[in-house]
């Protein structure tokens, strides 16, 4: 079991290198011209502040040094200078991190939570009307741009109903609580401050279903499927012999055989949020990674771009690490494989 | 249960019709799915016939409510949404398509080539791919868009760099287990060369579940196309792209219209495609090995 986790540590850092790697190479081998962003279009001409812009932000050097001085840098924890913030990418995306897993955290548990709870009525209730139902809000939930979603349900639950709140993490005028871990939800529960608890909460609500929705899908099919599969098992026959209702049976034996599969794919599913994040983020104005990276899309931000693509790639390492510990744990047949 | 199953998913394309009863094919979802999208292919192609007005002419008043002379209003520079929406069809579709085409051949083709002759070419060829799956498809595609400068042909380019590990994945994965087959044996023992087995005698029995996936993905494209013009890395104005349409809309947020209707004609065409692909999968009992 420890020789498994330590196998699957040990090529981390090889993982990250490759990472790092093909975020450099995209981000710089193309013909996009970042000089125009740094100086502006006007000065283009003038070649003396360009080259004195290419000096100061290491441009003028060959593409090999600069990717061993971002190697060196990167060692040390530094993600460079941000061109158009001027200040640290680490400490930018440090600072808008915790907006982004809050909302993420919140939506993986509404998918997972929800697409296992469509899975049970799925499959229980297998090609009748509840099965249909059930399967058809998850596909939708697949084929809905999420941006476009994120409008509907502010125009229908903020400008028409007033049921919700607007985009935002806190309502205008709100001071967020003390920077304890980021996540205002937690913050404001360690300050002890209910009603800004209750702010944050509302707040959440829209963007993380949405995003949530998606990963329903995906869910809810895996469970379908595999509670199907395990209900024609021997074992449910025996149970089912014994004289146990169809309920036991189907929550303390099928069910929590069905789960297993689920596990896997919670390393997908955090990858497949970060990338609904961003677009939710977009619309929900949410100070996160997300629309810091758009952001730095639209100036050509170098450092930001590769800062991003960056955590995004190392976090979505981690979940499937995690992922892979957690399923050796839950299944000996994977670690002893 | 395996022994049975494998073979099933081998077979070639002319083979996908024999297997499944025509009733598989023609459930009500499926029914609705290829209806849905024949009538957005009728629309691409005869759009100039269809829609009734010019797609980017100023052609009423500004942010119009939708009317009987403007079915689903004008947005703010005055232009019929109704055939904005129409002529979306025209880039979503054929776009989208043209890059699962692409990701599939090369991702095929790295994939048939590292699962058959594996050693330093399978490692080089899948870590490369291991890695390119590692970023979030968004981000990378963001970071491609940005570094080649906004427009759909790029856009393109860089949902191909995020798309083909996919199919090289899916395709080395099929390619190691018909390796194995006594046919492919027989080849071998007459003499026949590698690139011929593997093109002739392996890629071909490989395609079934490369074909449903790709289908699936077609709507998860189609997203990836308008979430990248939404952001202003895809469809430059005036196109009247889908995705860019949304992004007018997000900026006249109380004039829902505007978002509405290139918002509900992605909805169809990508629920569209998920009920077919959902059907081929069922139909051809292919497991679904997402990534």
């Amino acid at each position: 079991m420890l020789r498994f986790i330590l196998k699957r540590i040990a090529i981390l850092p090889l993982l990250l290198l490759g990472i790092v790697t093909i975020a450099f190479v995209i981000s710089r081998l193309l013909p996009a011209n970042p000089i125009a962003s740094l100086v502006g279009e006007r000065n283009l001409n003038n070649p003396e502040i360009v080259a004195a812009a290419k000096a100061r932000w290491g441009l003028d050097q060959d593409l090999f040094t600069q990717y061993l001085n971002y190697l060196g840098h990167l060692f040390q924890g530094d993600l460079g200078t941000s061109f158009s913030t001027k200040s640290s990418v680490t400490s930018d995306l440090l600072s808008r991190l915790p907006a982004t897993m809050e909302l993420t955290i919140v939506a993986l548990l509404i998918g997972t939570l929800g697409g296992i709870a469509l899975g049970v009525i799925s499959a229980s209730r297998k090609d009748r009307f509840a099965d249909h139902l059930s399967r058809f809000f998850s596909l939708l939930g697949s084929s809905l741009p999420v941006f476009w979603t994120g409008l509907v349900f502010l125009f229908v639950f903020y400008a028409q109903l007033g049921v919700l709140p607007g985009p935002g993490r806190l309502s205008a005028r709100i001071e967020p609580p003390a920077n304890v871990t980021g996540f205002y939800t937690v913050d404001s529960l360690l300050a002890g401050n209910i009603p800004l608890f209750l702010d944050a909460v509302s707040h959440l609500i829209l963007p993380a279903f949405i995003l949530g929705w998606g990963l329903v899908g995906t869910i809810s099919r895996l469970v379908r499927a595999s509670m199907l599969d395990e209900m024609h098992a021997d074992y449910v026959r025996t149970v089912r012999a014994k004289g146990l209702s169809d309920g036991f049976v189907m929550r303390h034996h099928v069910l929590r055989n069905s789960l297993t599969p689920v596990v896997t794919i919670v390393g997908f599913a955090f990858g497949a949020l970060l990338t609904g994040a961003v677009l939710v983020e977009q619309i929900f104005s949410w100070n996160g990674i997300g629309s810091y990276a758009v952001g730095a899309t639209r100036t050509l931000d170098y450092p930001a771009i590769n800062g991003v693509t960056l955590v995004g790639g190392a976090i979505f390492l981690l979940a499937s690490l995690a992922t892979d510990i957690v399923y050796a744990v839950v299944d000996p047949r994977v670690r002893l494989a | 249960m395996t022994a049975i199953s494998l073979p099933s998913l081998a077979g070639n394309a002319r083979d996908l019709w024999k297997r499944g009863s025509a009733s598989a094919w023609l459930r009500p979802p499926m029914i609705f799915g290829y209806v849905v999208l024949a009538f957005w292919i009728v629309a691409a192609v005869g759009v100039q016939w269809i829609a009734p007005y010019d797609p980017i002419k100023q052609v009423g008043e500004r942010l119009l409510a939708p009317s009987g002379t403007h079915w689903f209003g004008t947005d703010a520079l005055g232009r019929d949404v109704f055939s904005r929406t129409l002529y979306g069809a025209r880039y979503s579709l054929p776009i989208a398509a043209v890059a699962i085409v692409v990701s599939v051949t090369i991702g095929s083709v790295l994939g048939a080539v590292a699962g058959y002759f594996g050693g330093w070419v399978d490692a080089v060829i899948m870590r490369i791919a291991d890695m390119t799956m590692a970023f979030p498809a968004i981000l990378l595609a963001m970071a491609v868009a940005a570094s080649l400068g906004p427009g759909l042909n790029n856009a393109l380019i860089a949902i191909v760099i995020v798309w083909w590990p996919i199919y090289a994945r899916l395709m080395r994965g099929q390619v190691l287990s018909i390796k194995q087959r006594e046919h492919v044996e027989s080849a071998v023992a007459i003499g026949a060369s590698g690139p011929r087995i593997l093109f002739r005698h392996i890629v071909p029995q490989s395609l079934t579940p490369i074909l449903v996936n790709a289908t699936m993905d077609l709507g998860q494209v189609i997203l990836l196309v308008a979430s990248l013009s939404f952001l202003g890395l895809g469809a430059l104005p005036p196109t009247p792209e889908w995705g860019a349409m949304i992004t007018d809309g997000a900026k006249n947020f109380y004039q829902p219209w505007i978002a509405a209707a290139p918002g509900f004609a992605m909805l169809t065409i990508v629920l569209a495609i998920n009920f077919i692909g959902d059907g081929l999968r069922d139909a051809l009992d292919v497991k679904a090995t997402r990534r």
